[in-house]
């Protein structure tokens, strides 16, 4: 038996070549792929991956990303070639890298000519590819719709122990703070941030669906949240109770409008490959890019003949809201110039994340 | 004092003229290792510090933060600290002083219970609390104590384990035969006796519960690190995190400065092996070894039982959802990660080993290691920050790493700075306890330099050098914000898997990540348990609890 098995065979060094011409194959098939940087605060890839696969499909060349929900700034200060494209959930942090001279000019007629004036960089740095509203979501159980009108009005002792809201340090909260600074004057943005901190139920803490949690278990009665953790929330089974508990309500759609947060994307200074990049960027602007971007975060498209998502459309109904479009409280990124340092020494001085 | 101690080294008798020039280079060498070491362990935190006191006063920063949330954040972080101190004495120091110093049955299980909660990273305790459990208390700063205490809790049993192992049973009895009480023994014996390893729990335990960030921001307490790193994040300014990270580096740098000082002076070196403890064993009644029974499986629910059930429960019921195709690369990941770290950090140690003196003869060589507590200390997003800066583009650090900056090595690196006292403070501790006498006896039987002192250390120092080792491996596992920041392109682990599902409320989907991460922490975990568990044969030296 022994002799058998260690005999040599003519076969055997013929299958151990064929092998190995497979590997170098393989290996250079993979060599010849082109590899696009991806660097994100997106917590990980998971909503961005239906994009990016596409993308791939399309383009031959793999996406390899480094997702990081923290110090992208930082990271892309201290390394600003390492990746081709960055695209963030907040498009002021784009802002605060195009100031600091970390992004190059998108040329790209086909950008230009899809992203309306008002979500592009003036200076074409960056576009806003898609936005959300943030907005109050409020019990069924405890809260009548009647009873809720504008931001400001979350600053009343009506409200007292009654709201619940993440870190007023976090990235969505600084960048509605630094829209209330814009939009209302320093005055009576302060009166009002000041106002919600006096009403808070609880230390601010967690992420929205956990704000949507501590409704649906009484803890408090509103909070203030971005419109596509519903219907997340809803497609979520272990979550879909925390969305049942909760109505939408788009705030001061009377007066100014609702504020949004934007999520947006740009080219760094890498120039290898900069036609893979652009043409990324060229896909998330496109009708194809958007539709998918729609599907897959909920957000809704910058491009006016891209629909809401379905799941969307009924947001709002209650308020008299059709196909899911709002009045929004446009504030361009460059009015928010400084607000956001204002904004966090603000919320340091009114200690808002305290425990209470 | 050097010339005695380095003549150890020596091929040629103490004295002659003809060993001067050995004496020298043995000399030299230590030195040099000790200052590479020293400026290893402070280059972070120096590399901060240099960044910040330039513009120190720029934008008024660190007037805000300590004029505004800072006084209150401290009061926060030391209250949550001394709060998780008392419940890792509590489910640590007791077991670990009743294990070493009473024989009964179900010793081994007390010490298995003890260790379990090592399996779990306190944010992932925490995450799994707050879903599971939606009473006010799960949220509160009493919560965030509870679960620093219990993670501290192992720690907190190795350290006490070892430290009651030796000490001997003579001081206690001669108080005894002076007719002094029991609650007097207490007071004047045993708990002077315990100052050390107390002081060494507590150290752990501050610097666990006031660098995290995961864990209180995840819970919501608003303590100094989650205040640091709000004004960090928020402001995306690594000049602004360089001015605040000034608040914590400060500090803990002084409070390293005083415990190696400590250590080296004060710590007892008592030369009595734990076998001669372990030999004079009292056997503890029934009804005692049922209470402290009973104890450990209490202070084992919330830190392990309840914690593994959830996960393992959650990861049934998700196991349809669950993508199998990413499991061995992230498990190659972490695993290939943590070695090398464990490599790195266990390969110091040794050389430290090989070139530092035996016995009590420290001078200042002997006490620069100690400077690998100041990045324990220091939040891990610090440290972070710090390797962020450091291999910036155009910087010397990204010049001497080439390639190499854009990958997993400067996780590797901060991890093995961060996690070195794990294995670095058990060697020195050995290293002291090794009479210099072992090595120059094996010389006098014609060893060779490293032959002598591999003899001499083999009781010591290895099992020292393990047990720290496998602390640092489970560490690198569960180690979150390190990767998190410096994690190169394509790059995922269990422990980042399980950050993106708890950022999204999605901690039963984490579950499986959290088992997979407990199944490669399972055979250090185990050889733990076996160091600690282990009785020696009364009589037999050396000994190597």
């Amino acid at each position: 038996m022994n002799n058998t098995v260690s005999t040599p065979t003519p076969g055997r060094p013929l299958r151990w070549l064929a092998l190995a011409c497979a590997v170098l194959l393989c290996t250079g098939a993979m060599a010849q792929q082109r590899v696009l940087r991806v660097i994100s605060d997106r917590t990980d890839q998971g909503t961005l991956r239906p994009l990016l696969d596409a993308f791939e499909a399309k383009s031959g060349a793999k996406v390899s990303g480094v997702f990081m929900d923290q110090g992208l700034v930082n990271r892309l200060e201290s390394r600003p070639t390492e990746a081709d494209v960055v695209i963030t959930k907040d498009a002021e942090l784009l802002d605060i890298a195009a100031k600091r001279g970390l992004l190059d000019t998108i040329r790209s007629p086909k950008i230009t000519a899809a992203i309306p004036a008002e979500f592009r960089d003036p200076a074409d740095r960056f576009f806003v590819d898609a936005y959300r509203a943030r907005v109050i979501f409020y019990s069924k159980a405890r809260v009548k719709p009647g009873e809720l009108t504008s931001y400001e009005d979350l600053a009343d002792p009506k409200w007292k122990g009654r709201i619940c809201i993440r870190s007023g340090s976090h990235d969505y909260n600084l960048a509605l703070f630094g829209q209330f600074l814009a939009s209302y004057g320093e005055a009576k943005a302060r009166a009002v941030i000041g106002g919600i901190a006096n009403n808070l139920a609880r230390a601010p803490k967690g992420n929205d669906r956990e704000q949507a949690k501590g409704i649906f278990d009484g803890k408090c009665d509103i909070a203030l949240m971005n419109t596509y953790y519903h219907p997340m929330m809803a497609a979520n089974p272990d979550q879909k109770a925390w969305a049942d508990a909760v109505g939408v309500f788009f705030p001061s759609q009377a007066g100014k409008g609702t504020f949004i947060m934007r999520s947006a994307a740009a080219l760094t200074k890498a120039s290898e490959n900069r036609d893979l990049a652009v043409a990324l960027l060229e896909y998330l602007a496109s009708k194809e890019g958007q539709q998918l971007m729609v599907d897959a975060t909920k957000q809704y498209s910058v491009l006016p003949e891209v629909p809401a998502h379905p799941l969307m459309v009924k947001l709002g109904a209650e308020q008299g809201l059709v196909s899911g479009r709002f009045k929004m409280d446009f504030v361009p990124l460059d009015r928010m110039a400084g607000k956001r340092e204002e904004v966090i020494k603000l919320v340091n001085e009114l200690r808002f994340d305290a425990e209470r | 004092m050097s010339t005695s101690s380095a003549s150890t080294l020596s091929a040629e008798p103490a004295g002659e003229p003809a060993t001067l020039p050995t004496v020298s280079g043995a000399a030299l060498a230590r030195s040099g290792f000790a200052l590479l070491l020293a400026a290893a362990a402070l280059l972070p935190a120096s590399y901060l510090l240099l960044a910040a006191l330039p513009i120190l006063f720029d934008g008024g920063w660190l007037a805000h933060f300590a004029g505004t949330s800072l006084p209150h954040q401290v009061r926060a972080s030391v209250s949550v600290a001394l709060q998780a101190a008392a419940v890792a004495a509590a489910t640590g120091a007791i077991p670990a002083v009743v294990v070493s110093r009473f024989d009964f049955r179900g010793r081994h299980l007390v010490t298995g219970l003890a260790l379990l909660p090592l399996l779990f990273a306190p944010h992932v305790t925490v995450g799994l609390w707050t879903v599971a459990f939606s009473a006010a208390f799960f949220e509160s700063a009493h919560a965030l104590a509870i679960a620093h205490g219990l993670a501290c809790g192992p720690y907190v049993f190795i350290v006490f384990r070892i430290a009651a192992a030796r000490v001997p049973n003579a001081y206690s009895e001669l108080a005894a035969a002076l007719g002094l009480g029991f609650a007097q023994r207490l007071w004047r014996v045993h708990l002077p006796s315990y100052a050390v390893p107390a002081a060494a729990s507590l150290m752990i335990v501050l610097a666990q519960a006031i660098g995290d960030y995961a864990a209180a921001e995840r819970i919501g307490i608003d303590t100094v690190s989650v205040g640091m790193h709000n004004l960090w994040l928020a402001s995306q300014s690594s000049s602004v995190a360089a001015i605040v990270s000034v608040v914590m580096i400060v500090p803990s740098l002084l409070l390293v400065a005083v415990a190696a000082w400590a250590s080296t002076t004060i710590i007892s070196q008592n030369p009595i092996p734990p076998a001669s403890a372990a030999a004079t064993r009292k056997p503890l009644a029934g009804p005692a070894a049922g209470v402290m029974l009973g104890w450990s499986l209490l202070c084992s629910l919330p830190g392990f039982w309840i914690p593994e059930w959830l996960t393992l429960r959650w990861a049934w019921l998700k196991w349809e959802r669950t993508r199998f195709a990413a499991i061995p690369g992230d498990m190659l990941n972490a695993a290939s990660t943590a070695v090398c770290t464990t490599l790195v950090v266990g390969i110091v140690c040794a050389l430290a080993a090989l070139l530092m003196r035996s016995g009590g003869r420290s001078r200042l060589a002997e006490r620069m290691p100690w400077l690998f507590l100041s990045n324990y200390f220091l939040p891990s997003l610090v440290l972070a920050l710090a390797f962020v800066m450091m291999s910036a583009d155009g910087s010397v650090g990204a010049w001497l790493l080439g390639a190499l900056r854009d990958s997993r090595l400067l996780i590797v690196a901060s991890e093995a700075l961060r996690f070195m006292p794990f294995a670095m403070l058990p060697v020195l501790d050995a290293l002291r306890r090794t009479p210099p006498a072992m090595i120059e006896t094996a010389r006098a039987f014609g060893a060779g330099p490293l032959r002598a002192r591999w003899v001499a250390f083999a009781g010591h120092l290895w099992p020292a050098l393990w047990l720290g080792c496998a602390l640092v491996f489970m560490e690198s596992l569960k180690e979150l914000d390190l990767s998190l920041t410096l994690q190169p392109f394509g790059y995922s682990s269990p422990a980042l898997k399980i950050y993106a599902f708890s950022r999204h409320q999605n901690m039963d989907r984490a579950a499986i990540w959290v088992l997979i991460t407990q199944a490669l922490m399972l055979l250090p975990l185990l050889l733990l348990f076996s160091r600690m568990a282990r009785s020696p044969r009364r009589g037999a030296t050396p000994a190597r609890a």
